[in-house]
């Protein structure tokens, strides 16, 4: 197989988990106001511990196992009414800029998440509460999703110049909704 | 390197790379750590990118943004949209014109389970213009008050637009939504009048009214849209009465449409995987363009151009008036090629040092600009609600159409702004008699 499909792979695992994050947030942050509110109907209200720490969690989850998937989906805002406007080769020469540059920016982040995330582990991060709420779990996905990512754009900044290396090629997006 | 001297190249840098297409949340990342680099040293550079990553997404106050996001989406796909319109337009049948008093009614609704203008404005095309061609409305006016009523999603909470101005500028959620309020419905009710004036003078911009409806049957339409109003109790009511913060009020909410979209499709199948992957995505776009802008506003603040900026920007508009028409225009001109989000995150680094500066009140001023966006998104040539609506109608109607059919309502946003302006209290007096802050 190749190096792109793999890439693929990796990163729709990354998104399905994404997804299941988020839904987990809705659910713990759902049942915590039920909880918490429970003296409305009469009954002890009783606050799910550690809920908040959980939901920030599955947010690191949600935002950075989604960010290299949503490169792949070309979902990330940028002004495209000049550069749709230019030359094909001067798009290309845009698309190179945004890719090295995207790269570099995600690069920089996985540079000094990686050891956060090691020194974390190694002291046994947590938050303070009701239960002590481990945050390095979620330093290593931040770090994994980032480096994801930088791959992601170093493929799409070869594939400008070799179909081989694009994801895009290989697997289209899906097709924009038709109203 | 001259701090100051980085923070000018780093403004002018910013916009060629957003003119060259480079994603937004990448320029302003860029340009952040190339100028703490340059200004500040690496020891501050390197130790921003270990912290601020995490701080910002590992944060519960800002879970608030994806449970609205997922709260939105699951509204749509759930299609309790069109049982909106569907009711509202059974209820204003007997006003000439019905129809775009449903589409208003009907988007200030949704709007109040999604924060998104664009999804407003195309949820409604799709919904509704076709029904208001076929009985002969003018389909300029028709598709003017689509766009311009899908701009509602801005100000009417849940705004996604409001949580991430809260964000960046470190206000209170809860304050900001709840402020939202009273100039969302005022919009709403000026439409309504707006449009209700219009037709009025000129009746060939609507067919006449047609028979009227059995009052059960107006009842029976409400089933789908009871849920909607007790959801929007529920999240507006407990950050009202501070039962509980923004981001459960959110988790609540989403749950909320989670729940009605299961009653309605009747199964989990097929349409949960691309709803939680739109929800996801969308809520990590939003999430890089917020860290790649606070990477660009702590370089602002290091390299100390802050003050040579204040001191730029109050010689042109040394008076809050003057310095509201300033940016005003500021925002009307990159609502041509900027998205909300984008728009808000790329200028507030520069434009709320000013605010602080002048004295002015930093939730009325969050109004404001969230006003200001929804008329940017909706003035053309090149408004985002503009082609949102034009994709979404297909050959069915052209740009002028929609350049003729929107002013209207661009008027009447003006005046709103107005109002704003001259009436502060509309925007703060909710937000003060709040329980909890």
């Amino acid at each position: 197989m190749s190096p792109a499909k793999w890439l693929i792979k990796v990163t729709r695992v990354a998104a399905v988990a994404s997804g299941i994050s988020i839904l987990l947030m809705m659910i713990a942050g759902a049942a915590d106001v039920i909880a918490t509110n429970l003296d409305v109907v009469g009954l002890r209200s009783r606050p799910i511990p550690a809920t908040f720490e959980f939901m920030g969690a599955m947010m690191v989850v949600t935002v950075f196992l989604a960010v290299s998937f949503a490169q792949h989906d070309r979902r990330h805002i940028r002004v495209e009414l000049l550069v749709r406007r230019l030359p094909i080769f001067w798009q290309k020469v845009a698309d190179v800029i945004q890719f090295a540059l995207a790269a570099m920016v995600f690069g920089f982040i996985a540079r000094f998440a990686w050891p956060a995330a090691i020194h974390g582990f190694n002291v046994g991060e947590y938050a303070t509460g009701v239960i002590n709420f481990p945050l390095w779990p979620a330093r290593f996905v931040l770090a994994f999703g980032v480096t994801l990512m930088t791959v992601q754009c170093l493929f799409d900044l070869v594939g400008v110049f070799s179909e081989r290396f694009s994801t895009r090629a290989m697997e289209p997006p899906r097709e924009e909704e038709e109203f | 390197m001259d701090p100051v001297l980085v923070g000018y190249l780093g403004a002018g840098l910013l916009l060629f790379f957003l003119a060259a297409g480079i994603p937004v949340g990448v320029a302003m990342g860029a340009i952040g750590i190339g100028g703490m680099l340059l200004g500040a040293g690496e020891l501050f550079t390197w130790g921003q990118l270990r912290v601020l990553p995490f701080w910002v997404v590992n944060n519960y106050a800002f879970a608030v943004l994806p449970m609205f996001v997922l709260m939105g989406v699951l509204a749509e796909s759930s299609g309790i949209t069109r049982d909106v319109f569907y009711a509202s337009d059974l209820w204003l049948r007997r006003f000439r014109g019905g129809l775009y008093q449903a589409v208003i009614v009907g988007s200030a609704v949704f709007a109040a389970v999604s924060g998104s203008t664009t999804v407003n404005a195309v949820v409604f095309t799709r919904i509704a213009f076709p029904q208001m061609l076929r009985f002969g409305y003018s389909k300029s006016l028709s598709i003017g008050a689509i766009a311009g009523s899908g701009s509602f999603a801005a100000m009417i909470p849940p705004s996604i637009t409001m949580v991430i101005y809260a964000i960046v500028t470190k206000q209170s959620v809860g304050q900001l939504l709840i402020a939202g309020v009273i100039p969302g419905l005022l919009t709403a009710a000026i439409y309504l009048f707006g449009v209700y004036v219009l037709v009025r003078a000129r009746p060939q911009l609507a067919p006449p009214i047609g028979e009227d409806i059995a009052i059960r049957e107006k009842f029976r339409s409400m089933i789908y849209v009871w849920p909607v109003l007790v959801l929007m109790a529920i999240v507006l009511g407990g950050i009202y009465t501070g039962t509980f913060p923004p981001s459960a009020a959110g988790a609540a909410g989403a749950f909320g449409a989670f729940c009605l979209a299961i009653a309605k499709k009747k199964t989990l199948k097929g349409w949960l995987p691309p709803v939680l992957y739109d929800a996801a995505s969308i809520s990590c776009v939003i999430f890089i363009i917020l860290i790649g802008g606070l990477l660009l506003s702590r370089m602002l603040v290091v390299v100390g151009i802050i003050d040579g900026l204040v001191d730029f920007i109050t010689t042109i508009a040394d008076t809050p008036l003057k310095f509201m028409i300033f940016v005003s225009i500021l925002y009307i001109l990159l609502g041509c090629f900027l998205d909300t989000t984008s728009m808000m995150v790329v200028t507030l680094p520069f434009l709320f040092p000013v605010v602080v500066e002048l004295n002015i009140d930093p939730i009325w001023f969050g109004i404001v600009v969230v006003k200001l966006i929804e008329i940017s998104v909706i003035t053309p040539p090149v408004g985002i609600n503009l082609f949102a609506v034009l994709s979404a109608v297909k050959d069915k109607a052209e740009f002028h159409h929609v350049a003729k059919g929107v002013l209207p309502f661009i008027i009447f946003d003006i005046l709103v702004l107005a109002l704003l302006i001259a009436f502060p209290e509309l925007a703060t007096w909710l937000p003060q008699k709040m329980i909890s802050g």
